[in-house]
């Protein structure tokens, strides 16, 4: 992707839409079909959260291209390709004892398929994964409730505009603002819900949120907005309890990159 | 009851005849029927016309290559231009389901949007009788593809470079029929063009408030090329001698900022 490897990728969806509609008319014996509508591919690609976090960087204006091709002389032998493909979703989720998994979803814009190779190939050596136990959450309140999954999700909607005569666009850009949202499902010790009165402005809002992982060599891999994240507030919260299970509780957060 | 796959509307011109790929017609005889009331009486004293009978066919269709109509307009305009009485060719013969008549082309317009098929949307205008009743088709169609059909994809905007790049497009012409009776008669002695206009709306990205006359000398020659999926020609509009008639620049959340410059031509 980008003329970079990606490495630990475990599952990958690719397809495309031929926007094609059958056209009625008045006196018909048969309809006819006609192209309606914008050409359009996607792409999903699921992996192991690894140091270089090569999808995070594709949240960006830029468009992405990328090839799917056999290990033996790659150049040659692309069994999948994309041109003009933005990112749309990047979610990463893990539970406990687990590698990380990001998973990223991609809208193609230009030609996607058996395309020709672009650029150089260039095969780097394997980035580390992401070690379960070194994952940092900060969320204050978790201090002291065990966390057994999280699911960080970024949304990012391009809006493409066409000129006439062209089936591509002429410009895809992000529409902003960019909304984070991040899912914990926790075991409760302490853990005190909020109540829906909380409801209008009083939420509560989560001022520093992070979580940072490393690898087995101690590189990181963090998720830091920093002061970009405005107001990340608790937008919901589940509560479970059930025989032979501690009480659980799932909160949601969601906030918005400027 | 006839269903929509049973019924047809077809062209017959001078200008070329056949299936019109309509989604959707209606033709409407208009009797100008009024009414008189005097002082003193409840109800009314006498109903009269207060004008001769007219007739309207309007349909929208999916213009294709052997599309008879916007010639049939583009034909009446350029023959006003160049003073040779294109009213020897009119009226045309439509055919609706059965029911037929002869018509002055009264209004065409059409919209190029993005990714889509063009769609166009005619009016024309009756002054004599209707013949023929409501009946089966008698035409045969298959069309296996659209690939004869105009669609903003084939939509190659050329002339003025501030046109160039062009997110939409939408045309119109009107053309006014006056039909001149004699005393005593139902139908009109003659039926006289009068006036018309067309009209031209470019949605581009830039916007230029400074509408000198440069500005209108350099706006006024653009032309849209719409050509089938195997690039023969289906229609080219003209807009050379129009002028620039507003701009209307408008900001959209989450969108590009667009500029919608209409340009107008009469004759």
């Amino acid at each position: 992707m980008n003329q970079s490897q990606v490495h630990g990728v475990q599952d990958i969806q690719a397809s495309y839409q031929m926007p094609v509609q059958h056209a009625k008319y008045l006196g018909m014996d048969s309809s006819f079909y006609a192209p309606e509508g914008a050409k359009g591919a996607t792409l999903s690609v699921t992996s192991l959260l690894t140091t270089s976090n090569d999808f995070l960087a594709c949240t960006g204006e830029a468009g992405n291209y990328g090839f799917i091709t056999k290990k033996s002389n790659p150049s040659s032998n692309v069994l999948f390709g994309f041109q003009s493909g933005y990112l749309t979703s990047y979610t990463c989720g893990a539970q406990i004892g687990e590698v990380p998994t990001v998973r990223a979803n991609f809208e193609i814009y230009n030609d996607a398929g058996s395309i020709a190779s672009q650029g150089n190939f260039n095969q780097s050596n394997a980035v580390s994964l992401v070690n379960s136990n070194s994952i940092d959450i900060g969320v204050n309140d978790f201090t002291t409730n065990r966390v057994n999954s999280f699911n960080l999700n970024i949304i990012t909607n391009r809006n493409a505009a066409y000129y006439l005569g062209s089936s591509t666009p002429f410009s895809v850009r992000t529409i902003y603002p960019l909304e984070v949202s991040c899912e914990f499902n926790i075991a409760q010790d302490n853990y005190a819900l909020q109540k829906l009165s909380d409801l209008s402005y009083n939420i509560k809002n989560i001022s520093n949120f992070y979580i940072k992982t490393k690898d087995f060599n101690g590189n990181s891999v963090d998720f830091d907005f920093g002061s970009s994240l405005c107001y990340f507030i608790d937008v919901s919260e589940d509560f479970s309890a059930s025989v032979n299970s501690p009480v659980g509780i799932t909160v949601r957060y969601k906030g918005y990159l400027k | 009851m006839k269903y929509f796959n049973e019924c047809d509307v077809v062209f017959n011109s001078s200008f070329g005849s056949g299936l019109v790929l309509a989604q959707n017609a209606s033709i409407t005889v208009n009797r100008s029927i009024n009414s008189t009331y005097t002082i003193g009486r409840q109800n009314s004293s006498q109903m009269f016309k207060t004008k001769a009978d007219e007739t309207n066919v309007e349909f929208t269709y999916f213009p294709n290559i052997s599309d008879p109509i916007y010639k049939c307009f583009d034909y009446i305009k350029t023959g006003i231009f160049t003073n040779s009485f294109p009213e020897t060719n009119v009226p045309v013969q439509v055919t609706l389901a059965g029911v037929s008549g002869s018509f002055y082309p009264s209004r065409y317009s059409l919209t190029v949007n993005p990714n889509s098929k063009v769609q166009a949307s005619v009016s024309l205008s009756s002054f004599s009788n209707l013949s023929g009743s409501l009946n089966n088709k008698t035409t045969i169609n298959n069309l296996a593809s659209g690939s004869g059909i105009a669609h903003s994809w084939n939509a190659k905007v050329s002339g003025t470079a501030a046109l160039y790049n062009v997110l939409d497009f939408a045309y119109g012409i009107s053309i006014n029929w006056n039909p001149i009776y004699s005393v005593g008669q139902q139908r009109p002695r003659q039926v006289d063009l009068s006036a018309g206009e067309e009209t031209f709306d470019f949605t581009i990205e830039n916007f230029n408030s400074n509408f000198s006359n440069a500005d209108l000398s350099t706006a006024e020659n653009a032309k849209i090329n719409i050509t089938t999926f195997g690039d023969q020609s289906i229609m080219i509009i003209d807009t050379s001698g129009s002028k620039i008639d507003s701009s209307n620049m408008s900001i959209n959340l989450d969108d590009f900022v667009k500029n919608k410059i209409s340009l107008k031509r009469s004759f």
